[in-house]
């Protein structure tokens, strides 16, 4: 029989170092217990007296024999094959990718069953038994790592698909966007947005995976945006990707869309904890706490209008085509802070808004307007951004002084922002945090940051069947 | 050949896979504003019962509109996705096709279904051909065109805000529209697109043609 000794058998630890007393000499097995949270040690007992073990480091993806023994008298028993068996399984259920030992090169039994558990030579350790050279043999567990994940986002006008490898390397990614057709709407008209994801989809589908020079086969699982955003047009990515699960029969992981704007930094360079998320978007504005990967702890939102969308409203006061923010950027580069605003909620809380900002801006130009004075739009343009930028940057920081955090993010479209990126590129160095910024190709929705953010939700075994349902509000959990 | 078919046009979902002129599987269930939630769960369900796998499938009919937009999209994703994947011919039919051929009779048919404001989506139908191409018709137009036909007919509608005595309900018959449509010509996927025979109200405002459907 083989049991797994644990701390509190204490007859047998002190059985085990008797028996064994020339391997136990200078080593305790309670204080290698206490002192080695990997080590772990497997008895075989035969009428409940022990006749072999086998001390192993268990690390995270790994295992080590670091010792293995049989008494004398019991060998060619099958005991020390029957204490690796036992290993073997243990490896296999988690998961482990090699197992490593070394062995003295002169003990060829010991060689002769390792290699028949599948173990190889890999490099010789010069005198490491005192004047006997070790063999570092390994068994590797054949499997294919690599995760591949199909990220799939249709929340509002970009259709987008994109495969990525173990969450941080982008294999392919196509976007399909249709700004040129709401352009002449002044935004998104949501039926027209639907109409236009229904048509892309294979096209999109099929060409990310021909950049990829892959096949549905070769995804590991699916990860679809389910919310929030435009229902119609998220129920086109949701049910290709419930169609998609369904035929080849893959994992469903649905992906929030904050979170993937989240992760989208993941691909630019691997996030670290804890941290804290400025999401500000056309839809978004929210600061967000992260512990570890898939924990989101919302500090504050907006309270009306996100920034994107403040951006958009003050733009058609500039006389301004949509989408606003990049234009409204360039202006306030060339303009000089000359109109007074006020800056909205200017408190101690991480919430934003953003309406009263919009106000003062259509009243200050309909006062100079009634004045008869003509309008700087890049002065106002720049005016407007200071303020903006003021209380992003505020906030932000207060949230990372208040949590004593050294990790910043930024993610959402508005996260393309010269003006807002330079200065909290400034802030940061002046304060030491260290700072991610999305990609500006992946600052607007696409389906490298779903599928960034689906490997996380997969390895968190966050997958759903196949009734999962968009939805046009949902909280980020 | 087997065939599998599905409509997502109105609340219900009607899908069914139809074998050597038989219905191996079929469901015909209002899911109400759950639609594209259970869809391709159900759909997973009718490959079960039938004891096919998606592979097996040889044609794939689908209903295009005019209905309900967003429901149209759920079963219409499902198609083309399903077509381009395992590269199965594809063709497309009307709703009021669907309907027409549910009903068994010799008379002008005339499947209707509501658009609002004085407008619906009809066509005129006769031993499956048709007489007046589906269209999105002011409904006192459509009454005109029928009183000049000189016929009896039936409106096939399940909508109760239509009170006429002669008209059937819909209640369709998958493996008959199957057999009247399966010889429709093959679509290449990629260019599988609803039927919405109206543009959205954006564009007419705009008055231009982003879709000539």
């Amino acid at each position: 029989m083989i049991i797994k000794l644990e701390l509190s058998n204490e007859d047998y630890i002190k059985e085990l170092e008797e028996k064994f007393s020339d391997i136990f000499l200078n080593n305790s097995i309670k204080s290698d217990f206490k002192n080695n949270p990997y080590t772990n040690y497997l008895i075989y007992l035969i009428d409940d007296k022990i006749v072999g073990f086998l001390n192993y480091y268990f690390m995270y993806d790994r295992m080590e024999i670091v010792n293995f023994n049989v008494l004398d008298y019991f060998q060619n028993r099958h005991i020390g094959s029957s204490l690796l068996n036992k290993l073997m399984e243990e490896a296999q259920e988690k998961d482990v990718n090699n197992i490593t030992l070394e062995v003295r090169v002169d003990n060829e039994k010991a060689i002769y069953l390792y290699e028949k558990y599948g173990f190889k030579k890999v490099n010789i350790r010069n005198n490491y038994y005192r004047g006997v050279d070790g063999y570092l043999m390994v068994k590797e567990f054949n499997k294919n790592r690599d995760i591949y994940i199909l990220g799939i986002e249709s929340s509002c006008d970009e259709t987008s698909f994109s495969i990525v490898r173990n969450g941080i390397e982008e294999i392919a990614t196509v976007i399909s966007s249709q700004i040129d057709i709401h352009k002449q709407y002044g935004g998104v008209v949501p039926e027209i947005a639907s109409r236009a994801h229904i048509k892309n989809i294979t096209y999109v589908l099929e060409e990310c995976l021909s950049i990829a020079n892959m096949k549905m086969e070769n995804i590991t699982a699916i990860a679809v945006c389910f919310g929030p955003g435009l229902i119609g047009s998220l129920l086109v990515g949701v049910t290709v990707a419930k169609t998609l699960a369904f035929l080849y029969n893959k994992p469903l992981i649905p992906v929030h869309h904050i979170s993937g704007h989240i992760y989208a930094n993941n691909l630019v360079k691997r996030l670290e904890f804890p941290l804290i998320a400025l999401v500000i978007s056309g839809g978004h504005t929210e600061l967000i706490l992260m512990e570890k990967d898939y924990s989101f702890k919302k500090l504050g939102g907006t309270f009306d209008d996100a920034v994107g969308e403040c951006y958009d409203k003050v733009g058609r006061v500039l006389g301004v085509e949509y989408p606003a923010g990049p234009i409204i950027d360039k202006m306030a580069s060339i303009g000089n802070p000359s109109y007074e605003l006020p800056i909205p909620l200017n408190d101690d809380s991480y919430n934003f808004s953003f309406s009263g900002l919009k106000s003062a801006i259509i009243n200050l130009v309909h006062n100079e307007e009634q004045r008869g004075n003509v309008i700087n739009k890049e002065d106002l343009a720049c005016s407007f951004q200071n303020i903006v930028i003021e209380i992003l940057t505020k906030k932000t920081m207060k949230a990372l002084k208040d949590y004593n955090i050294h990790n910043l993010i930024l993610a959402g479209g508005v996260s393309a922002n010269i003006g807002i990126r330079n200065k909290f590129k400034e802030l940061c160095e002046e304060n030491n945090i260290n700072y991610i910024f999305p990609s500006i190709k992946y600052s607007t929705d696409n389906g490298a940051m779903i599928a960034a953010s689906g490997y996380y939700a997969y390895l968190d075994n966050r997958l759903s069947d196949l009734t999962i349902n968009a939805e046009s509000i949902v909280e980020l959990k | 050949m087997t065939y599998f078919y599905i409509d997502t046009s109105s609340s219900y979902l009607y899908s069914g896979i139809v074998k050597d002129g038989k219905v191996l599987a079929e469901i015909k269930q209002d899911f109400n504003k759950e639609l594209s939630k259970y869809t391709v769960s159900e759909i997973e369900k009718l490959f079960k019962e039938s004891n096919l796998k998606p592979i097996d499938i040889d044609k794939i009919i689908v209903v295009a509109g005019p209905g309900s937009f967003t429901g149209i999209r759920i079963g219409m994703t499902f198609a083309k996705i399903f077509a381009w994947s395992y590269s199965i011919d594809i063709t497309t039919i009307t709703s009021l096709e669907a309907m027409q051929a549910s009903i068994n009779s010799k008379k002008v048919l005339v499947p209707l279904i509501d658009a609002r404001r004085g407008y619906v989506y009809a066509g005129v139908y006769k031993n499956g051909k048709v007489l007046l191409k589906d269209q999105y018709i002011e409904l006192l137009k459509l009454e005109d065109f029928l009183n000049n036909l000189g016929e009896d007919y039936f409106y096939i509608t399940n909508d109760k805000k239509f009170t006429y005595e002669n008209k059937f309900g819909y209640n369709p018959d998958i493996l008959n529209i199957t057999m009247m449509y399966k010889d429709n010509k093959a679509i290449n996927p990629h260019l599988v697109e609803p039927i919405y025979l109206k543009l959205t109200e954006a564009e007419e405002n705009l008055g231009s043609m982003i879709y000539d459907n």
